[in-house]
């Protein structure tokens, strides 16, 4: 094995074996926990935090109260015999609220782990690879938060001597990185799953937090450096679906040249709604319809004119 | 009319939303709409026949009179002339627009009986009144008489009265074992090599038969000895044989008769005169003669599973159909183009609903363990060449077209995938699957030929034949290899070892002592001693269900026979015995294990919780499974949350290795009549729910009453926590070649994920890493739209079923009502 695999650790939220929307082939994704952006419509916020920490699944919840004695902060409420509820504010993340609830209503979100852990786990379905041309996909969250942690990752993939045992690797970026830390990853990495949430810099501040200056720059960066990418465009109604802001993203995808292989389309969808409710917390974003065939259709033809495959969904 | 509606429906919209079953109706010609609509359906709905399915009464009449007037003939004989009677004398009738005859009632809505097999089979037609025919009270009266004419007579009461008393009662309490030793209820594989690939018809096996006779006779007017004894009694046989070859042929032409009075008198339309005439032509030329045209090589086949039904309630149908009706078919539509492949479609498609539509009464144990079924119909088609060559060709893509216009639950198929299976035949296959037909099911065609060999010393050409004998195991069509009687109660219900070993070999269900006393667990003190006391309960529930299974073999063709069965294997018309007899044949015995994986589960929660952990003591697991862990749902869950099988963790997934390693080696001590081995199948048709009240609490966490796993090697429904790939990597580890028969595997994939092209193709890496894993069987089930609403409807028993967007994945149950509907609109639209 190569250098310092063995040091590493990060903090995974789950690794999910045999996806088939995050890259070519079979592929397992490592999730990994916090995020560097804060966009209004998340669909993972248990992805949003960089450090383990309990979240309420509510609809495991079985009212038996034995998890209140075990919150030695008070952060723990359950609002007079109800849901439980963790006050931020008081919760020291110690975890003793999860080791008492026996319903899996209190779950923890993130485990740290040693890249070695991480990598055998991925290894085992080395065989899936193989056939299908798939692999290691490191996702979030946002990846890049763990910058050293994806290194370690990447290059844990490539570090068999023989060619033929290393596995396909691409990584799913927001792009809002520093450039130093793409370019400890970017060598061991097939292939960059970027996304382009908005091409305006005031409205991608105003619904992710940030300006998208730093993302187009790294896209620039990427592409000069010959990497392979595939951009990754959420379609969210009023909030980035014009036919100016997707004009945009196209001819940037264009200016990107050939290092850009496809787009996928990520249309919003209101499933959300679903998990933030489990959880126990309130979903903000305006509750909006999913697109159909029929929406999406247009859109998907104005990319056509711009990059050689467009899908829906990865 | 939303009929109405469908019909202006194109078709690139139904595919969409996934209504494959109004497709079908669009592509199947008028013919096979007709036909297929007008089948009755035979198997039970959950537990009950459906509404206007009736036991046939004529058969059993007609076989009992001339049955008891020759009571003093030998076995063979005295049922060659009781079928003829049957043959000559039963109401025939030929559906409107069939090309393809044969049926084994005497109307199309009815149920064979066959009275012989056994008493308490017969009895159960009293709690059954729905199925008995109009007027009821005479039908009960025929019944009664019937009944009491046979009380004590039939092959399971002979069997029965020399058992080891003990043996028959604990074989009969339901808890261990499954099914009837007699090959009246058994699965006869068919000599197709004889019949079809030397190209035998009936006169030419009766001429083959009288040379048999002829050469006895010289011996028999000879120098006596004690070497032509035999011979008397062969040649009984040899008559038999041939008067029911005789009667079998008068059968076929009672058809061809009727087809003509119908095309002469009262047919209007010259285009069915003309089809009716041609199917006298077929009935007047087959079986008789070997077939020349593909109408004629499917109606022979028929003719053939149709005799040996009328003869004994077969519960299987083995068959290789793309293999040997390929040269009539490729002789009448490539070669001389006597019809195009859109008639050849119909006749395959016909074939298919003609098997389905045949029926036997079971009783409910029976129908309970196959739900929706009246037998495991499972046609093998595929697979390579005696010389190892790819045998797939273009008759193999029709039948799995064929399926999908007439979407028939029964025949199923099972597919022999080999590494030179060509694209466009996978994608025939896939395509099966994605339409939600749940077949077929892949078996890996180099692994089974290698294990065909390991286990029964069958030589490469002839394990290069084999077909499904019943659901899974493979059988060469050869004349040594074949298998006359493959009895289903060689089936164990595995769980009862776990069970019986934590509770020294008594059962606390059926409240006696089985199995042998292999001490108080309690007072175990480690794992192995555990383990130990599980071997030899294993080893004792399989020699009890072996000791009578043999038994039952070898004394079946003095108490049933089977002239006609006989008469189509070439051993048997070559040697004058019964085809049952195990004389001349090589053995292809396995042990059906229902409710395997329970015993590795609880082995290794034991492991774990008691012995590795020491967070329970025996005495503690013992109380709380005797008491159905009533008062304990802390505990069970522990239990419940120990390492499962299909995670692809080593810690359980040993233990099943050990076990199924001690069963390989006791397979090797226990022989069948022919004196070959006796390895284990795991798989379950649907006995886990048969099972479910039988079965006591186990330390998987199961409690009595809960369904059992659904089968094979597959893990616990919702206990498969990483996903298919985990569930191929553990399944991977066992040696599908020396640690059994063959192993089922269920597995159920996302329409999402395998949608359009990139699905196909994602599958087929699926199917190629399965292949690379050694693996011998997969089935798919694609979690269809009434999956999803069904687990809206009891989201309780849907759990496991996950929807995965574009990177979001949710178990299904948990999101909202809405947002269900939305991905159940949106699985048939994946990219």
């Amino acid at each position: 094995m190569s250098e310092s695999t063995d040091t590493a650790w990060g903090v995974v939220n789950d690794i999910q074996r045999m996806c088939v929307n995050d890259g070519p082939g079979f592929r397992s994704t490592v999730f990994l926990k916090g995020c560097l952006l804060d966009c209004r419509w998340c669909h993972n916020p248990e992805g949003k935090r960089r450090f383990p920490e309990v979240i309420p699944y509510v609809s495991n919840c079985k009212v038996c109260g034995e998890c209140l004695p075990a919150c030695p902060t008070g952060a723990l409420s359950t609002n007079g015999g109800g849901l439980p509820k963790i006050s931020r504010a008081l919760c020291s993340d110690c975890m003793q609220c999860a080791a008492a609830c026996r319903h899996e209503a209190l779950v923890v979100w993130g485990r740290v782990m040693s890249a070695d852990d991480v990598l055998s786990e991925v290894m085992k379905d080395k065989a899936f690879y193989k056939t299908s041309g798939g692999g290691l996909t490191v996702s979030g969250g946002e990846p890049m938060a763990q910058p050293a942690f994806v290194a370690a990752l990447m290059r844990g993939a490539k570090a068999d001597p023989d060619p033929n045992e290393r596995i396909h690797t691409a990584l799913d970026t927001c792009g809002h990185a520093a450039w130093a830390d793409y370019e400890r990853v970017l060598d061991f990495v097939d292939l960059v799953l970027l996304d382009i949430k908005h091409m305006d810099p005031s409205a991608h501040k105003a619904y992710t937090g940030r300006d998208n200056t730093l993302i187009l720059d790294n896209a620039r960066k990427m592409a000069a450096r010959g990497m392979k990418m595939r951009l990754r465009v959420p379609v969210i109604p009023k909030v980035n679906d014009t036919e100016a802001n997707f004009t945009a993203t196209a001819r940037f995808a264009a200016e990107l040249g050939e290092a850009v292989t496809g787009l996928d389309l990520l249309p919003y969808h209101p499933y959300a709604g679903g998990k933030y409710r489990a959880f126990g917390m309130e979903y903000e974003f305006p509750a909006g319809e999913g697109y159909d065939d029929e929406m999406l259709t247009p859109i998907i033809n104005l990319f056509l004119d711009y990059v050689p495959e467009v899908t829906v969904g990865g | 009319m939303a009929q109405a509606a469908k019909i202006q429906e194109s078709i690139e919209d139904l595919e969409k939303k996934q209504e494959w079953w109004w497709i079908a109706e669009k592509k199947r010609s008028k013919r096979l709409d007709y036909l297929r609509k007008a089948v009755w359906k035979k198997g039970a709905i959950g537990g009950n026949y459906a509404p206007g399915v009736k036991v046939d009464l004529e058969i059993p009449v007609l076989f009992t009179q001339m049955y008891n007037w020759w009571k003093f003939d030998p076995p063979m004989l005295r049922r060659a002339k009781a079928n003829a009677h049957i043959l000559d004398n039963m109401t025939i009738f030929i559906t409107d627009h069939a090309q393809l005859v044969g049926y084994v009632g005497t109307t199309p809505n009815t149920l064979l009986w066959r009275i012989d097999g056994a008493s308490m089979v017969n009895e159960e037609l009293y709690n059954e009144p729905g199925v008995m025919p109009e007027p009821e009270q005479a039908s009960l009266k025929k019944v009664a008489d019937l009944n009491a004419a046979w009380a004590g007579q039939t092959a399971v009461d002979k069997v029965a009265r020399i058992l080891d008393p003990e043996d028959a009662v604990k074989f009969l309490s339901g808890a261990i074992g499954w099914g009837a030793p007699t090959s009246a209820y058994g699965y006869s594989g068919k000599d197709y090599e004889f019949l079809f690939a030397q190209r035998n018809g009936f006169l030419d096996i009766i001429e083959k038969i009288d040379e048999a006779i002829e050469k006895a006779e010289d011996r028999t007017m000879g120098a006596p000895g004690p070497d032509i004894l035999p011979l008397y009694e062969r040649l009984q046989n040899w008559d038999a044989m041939k008067m029911i070859l005789e009667a079998s042929i008068r059968y076929a032409n009672r058809y061809a008769r009727l087809a003509r009075i119908i095309a002469e008198n009262y047919e209007t339309d010259p285009t069915r005169k003309e089809e009716l005439i041609r199917l006298a032509e077929t009935c007047e030329h087959v079986p008789a003669h070997a077939p020349r045209s593909l109408q004629e090589s499917l109606q022979y086949d028929h003719f053939v599973q149709v005799l040996a039904r009328i003869e004994a309630l077969e519960g299987a149908w083995p068959a290789r159909p793309d293999y040997y009706h390929w040269p009539m078919y490729h002789k009448d539509v490539n070669v001389e183009k006597n019809i195009t492949r859109e008639e050849a479609l119909d006749l395959v498609g016909e074939f298919m609903i003609r098997a389905y539509e045949v029926g036997g009464f079971g009783p409910r144990w029976a129908r309970e363990g196959l739900q929706g079924i009246t037998g495991t119909w499972v046609w093998t088609l595929g697979g390579v060449n005696k010389d190892g060559t790819d045998a797939c060709n273009d008759l193999t893509v029709a039948f799995l077209q064929a399926a999908r216009m007439v979407r028939v639950a029964n025949p199923t198929f099972a597919f022999r995938w080999h590494p030179k299976v060509a694209d466009d035949v996978m994608r025939e296959v896939f395509e099966c699957i994605r339409h939600g037909l749940g077949y077929p099911s892949i078996r890996n065609d180099p692994v089974l030929i290698q294990n065909a060999m390991h286990w029964h010393g069958h030589p490469l050409e002839e394990a290069r034949t084999w077909v499904h004998q019943a659901c899974m195991s493979p059988c060469p069509t050869t004349k040594h290899g074949v298998q006359p009687m493959r009895m289903a109660s060689a089936t164990a219900n595995c769980a009862k070892m776990v069970e019986y070993a934590l509770h020294n070999g008594y059962d606390f269900v059926v409240q006696m002592q089985m199995g042998p006393k292999t001490g108080d667990a309690a007072k175990f003190k480690d794992f192995e001693e555990f383990f130990a006391a599980w071997v030899k309960q294993m080893e004792w529930l399989t020699n009890t269900l072996v000791r009578t299974v043999n038994l039952g073999r070898y004394k079946d063709p003095e108490f049933f026979g089977r002239p006609f069965l006989s008469a189509t294997y070439e051993r048997a018309v070559e040697s004058g015995l019964d085809a049952v007899s195990p004389v001349g044949e090589r053995g292809n015995c396995w042990i059906t294990g229902f409710t395997w994986v329970e015993n590795a589960d609880s082995l290794a929660a034991v492991k774990k919780l008691v012995f590795d952990d020491k967070k329970y003591t025996m005495a503690e697991l013992l109380d709380a499974l005797r008491t159905n862990w009533e008062g304990r749902e802390d505990m069970r869950l522990d239990f419940v949350k120990a390492p499962k099988w299909g995670n692809d963790d080593d810690y359980v997934d040993d233990i099943m290795l050990r076990c199924l390693r001690e069963v390989a080696r006791h397979s090797r001590e226990i022989q069948c009549p022919c004196g070959n081995t006796w390895p284990l199948l795991p798989e379950n048709v649907s006995g886990n729910i048969h099972y479910s009240s039988i079965v006591g609490a186990l330390p998987n966490g199961r409690r009595l009453g809960d369904a059992l796993y659904d089968g094979g090697i597959s893990p616990g429904p919702g206990l498969d926590k990483k996903g298919p790939t985990a569930v191929l990597k553990s399944c991977g580890k066992i040696d599908h070649v020396g640690d059994g028969r063959a192993f089922l595997l269920n597995q159920r994939l996302s329409p999402t994920q395998l949608a359009g092209e990139k699905g196909y193709q994602l599958w087929k890496a699926y199917i190629k890493t399965w292949a690379d894993l050694g693996l011998d069987h997969v089935q798919f089930n694609m979690v269809s739209d009434e999956t999803l609403r069904a687990a809206q409807r009891d989201p309780e028993k849907y759990q496991e079923v996950i929807v995965r967007v574009a990177g979001y994945s949710a178990h299904f149950v948990d999101i909202s009502r809405k947002t269900q509907d939305n991905i159940i609109q949106r699985t048939i639209q994946g990219i």
